[in-house]
């Protein structure tokens, strides 16, 4: 029985591959790059208008590197979403109602104050919906672009949780980068 | 000129304009960026702290990782894997390894403290990874990780070893 659904699988394997292969002989990388092309004539377009793109992210006027409610906070250099700091719960604690993910995202941030690096675990608090008012953060430094999956944030790690919905982020110091 | 040719164009144009400042601009940076960050983890020697950075967000800080979302656990099951000279070219090409941009030097540090920590009782009967293993065992071309798994694990079914769950067959 192990065999027959073993050689189903390869079976699959095979065809998934064969089926990519051919779509990519018959749509070229010049196609893909001619709409390529478009889409950043567009996206030039896009970023030249008055468009706030941090996402309503706290100005960097003021300096947030200790508040736990800016996205200049020390601890949030490789963050991506909404601070549990503004959704009722704190840089560290999920929100009530909300769990925290099984599965995390790790970075390393420097601390100004003891100008030391820190290993900071960013958890995703799960099971409840997102917040309106949270503040959104996008700062992912360290982050690499999603083909190196394993060096790459812009993910739901609630993905891991019988409860899959996304309410926030906490960021918990977990060791210091020696 | 055809609207294709022109989009073509004005694409090399948009894309010079966005590329050349980067290429240009060459005053040192007041923020941390990416290349502090990189030069922070090359730096890093502690195998805790580099377990911690690389490994524990699905492995969790114990080890005992995330099965139902395709993370086996360590404990009970590491050192038969280790054991095994399959498994250990198995190891080498996990996500995590093949991802973590460490030097080999890092990664056999990361390795033997999964096995040190994890291994239990069977730790001083499962041999440790060296530098000059460890670039060898990376040079074995693995195409399929899953089926590569699948074979590993067939052979410890055979020699009545324990094997994690695993989601995928």
């Amino acid at each position: 029985m192990l065999k027959v659904i073993e050689r189903i699988q390869s079976a699959l394997t095979g065809l998934v591959e064969n089926t990519a292969r051919r779509s990519a002989r018959q749509f070229g990388r010049r196609s893909a790059l001619a709409k390529m092309g478009g889409v950043m004539v567009g996206g030039a377009a896009f970023s030249a208008l008055p468009f706030d793109r941090a996402w309503g992210a706290t100005p960097s006027a003021g300096d947030g590197t200790y508040d736990d409610k800016s996205c200049d906070y020390w601890r949030y250099c490789a963050l991506d979403g909404f601070l549990c700091t503004t959704s009722g719960g704190s840089k560290s604690s999920c929100p009530v109602g909300a769990e925290a993910s099984l599965v995390s995202w790790v970075g390393t941030c420097h601390n100004p104050g003891d100008n030391r690096d820190y290993l900071i675990s960013y958890y995703d608090c799960c099971g409840k919906t997102a917040f309106s008012g949270a503040q959104f953060c996008l700062r992912s430094e360290g982050e690499r672009p999603a083909y190196s999956m394993g060096l790459h944030n812009d993910i739901n790690w609630c993905m891991s949780n019988a409860n899959k919905g996304y309410h926030c982020t906490v960021a918990l110091v977990v060791g210091v980068a020696e | 000129m055809t609207l294709r040719t022109l989009v073509t164009g004005i694409s090399i144009a948009t894309l010079l304009g966005f590329t050349m400042p980067l290429v240009t601009s060459a005053e040192p940076q007041a923020s941390y960026g990416l290349d502090d960050h990189d030069k922070v983890v090359r730096k890093m020697s502690s195998a805790k702290s580099l377990y911690m950075l690389k490994c524990s967000g699905c492995h969790r800080v114990d080890g005992k990782g995330a099965p139902t979302a395709g993370i086996p656990p360590f404990p009970g099951f590491i050192a038969p894997l280790a054991r095994n000279p399959d498994g250990r070219v198995y190891i080498a090409h996990v996500p995590g390894i093949v991802g973590s941009r460490l030097s080999n030097e890092q990664l056999a540090d990361v390795l033997n403290y999964v096995i040190d920590e994890w291994a239990g009782e069977d730790a001083s009967d499962t041999p440790r990874f060296t530098v000059e293993e460890l670039a060898e065992l990376r040079q074995v071309p693995v195409t399929n990780i899953v089926e590569y798994r699948r074979d590993v694990v067939n052979q410890l079914i055979e020699s009545g070893d324990p094997v994690a769950d695993y989601p995928w067959p």
